[in-house]
């Protein structure tokens, strides 16, 4: 249950850190709260210093106050799967998107829900850390 | 050809039958006899003559029209197969992958037709043999063997992800919609998974390390029936996890 001035961890290597939530974006149902696979729009609060020797990187880096968009991936409220199961993690954590969905990191750094498949971001789930030789989603 | 009548009779006489040369649909149909007899010999009288070209093992009985057959159970005894054809599972015709449950063996009480007590019918019918094992063993309030809140699980599900192995957090105990938490700790990232007992899809729940034994810091027994405080102590989930790796 994402909403406005809700934190987010960001777990890709686009520079940032931790982002804070301003806008769902097309949640016309749960009363405008972004669960795991919704697009929210977001301003980045915390960054990693970005030097001048990592320019040849294919990451595009993010400063602190840029406002960007992203996708949710891990939520500390629970998510109901079709099956009846209910999974929750400990925290919230997203990965920034540009304005074309497509992701400003390269690589993923922790675990994913699964609900991003269902949702349509097999991209985002192909990519997290493997797993006996399978992306780690639960 | 339509399938004759048939009545199965039990015969201390075997004679090994070889069903390559029976007509398909009746062969089906003896392979069903066969699977669903007790594990003795089986003898299988037909009342009506199958076809003009019997095979040679087959004896026709001059007296009447009909052709005994008997055969011995090439199948090894299973307990599991040896129920009497009546409560079965009735193969329907149109679909392999339809399956009909078979008819509750007592007539249905009136009283439940008009809803008294149906809750507790539904808890000893809808679950199967081994859900309601499930239920009467490891979620129950009082057995021996049941799971503590501190217990180490492992849960293998029907699809992906296969298995899930966490800390017992812990169990909510409302007949067929038992539920229970199981906590881990991922790249870092905790992860809690809420299981429903009586779900088609948990095929498996083994116990890894119990609670409530006596023995180690991993053993004890937990003070608590929902440890909710594991989420913010970590230092707790590793002593526990600790035992289950040695």
């Amino acid at each position: 249950m994402i909403g406005l001035k809700g934190t987010l961890n960001v777990i890709d290597n686009s520079g940032a850190l931790l982002v804070e939530c301003v806008n769902v974006l097309k949640q016309k149902v749960n009363n405008g709260w972004g669960s795991v696979g919704d697009e929210i729009v977001c301003v980045v609060k915390r960054a990693r210093p970005i030097s001048a020797a990592q320019s040849g990187s294919n990451a595009v880096k993010v400063r602190r106050g840029d406002v960007r968009r992203a996708v949710i991936v891990r939520t500390k409220k629970t998510v109901r799967r079709p099956d009846g199961r209910f999974i929750r993690f400990d925290d919230n954590a997203a990965v920034l998107l540009n304005n074309k969905r497509e992701m400003l990191g390269t690589r993923i750094g922790g675990v994913v829900s699964a609900d991003l498949r269902m949702k349509g971001w097999g991209k985002i789930v192909s990519l997290a850390p493997k797993f006996d030789g399978r992306a780690f989603s639960l | 050809m339509g399938l004759a009548d048939v009545r199965y009779l039990l015969f201390d006489r075997s004679v090994v039958y070889n069903l390559g040369k029976c007509p398909s649909d009746t062969r089906s149909l003896l392979l069903l006899m066969v699977l669903a007899s007790p594990p003795s010999h089986l003898s299988i009288q037909f009342t009506r003559p199958l076809r003009k070209t019997a095979p040679e093992s087959v004896t026709r009985n001059s007296s009447r029209d009909v052709t005994r057959v008997t055969f011995r159970r090439f199948v090894t005894s299973n307990p599991n197969l040896t129920r009497a054809l009546s409560t079965a599972a009735q193969p329907y015709p149109f679909s392999t992958a339809a399956k009909i449950p078979p008819p509750p063996a007592n007539p249905l009480p009136e009283s439940l037709r008009q809803g008294k007590g149906l809750m507790q019918y539904l808890t000893q019918t809808l679950p199967s043999p081994e859900k309601q094992n499930l239920l009467s063993t490891y979620f129950s309030r009082r057995h021996p063997l049941r799971v503590l809140p501190g217990s180490v699980l492992t849960v293998t599900l029907g699809h992906a992800p296969t298995t899930f192995s966490g800390v017992l957090m812990s169990v909510r105990r409302r007949g067929l919609d038992t539920s229970f938490v199981l906590r881990n700790v991922i790249n870092r990232t905790g992860v809690e998974m809420q299981f429903f007992v009586s779900s088609p899809h948990l095929r498996n729940i083994k116990v890894l390390q119990r609670a409530g034994g006596g023995g180690g810091k991993a053993g004890r027994r937990m003070r608590r029936a929902k440890l909710f405080y594991l989420r913010d102590s970590p230092e707790k989930m590793t002593a526990i996890s600790a035992g289950v790796r040695g």
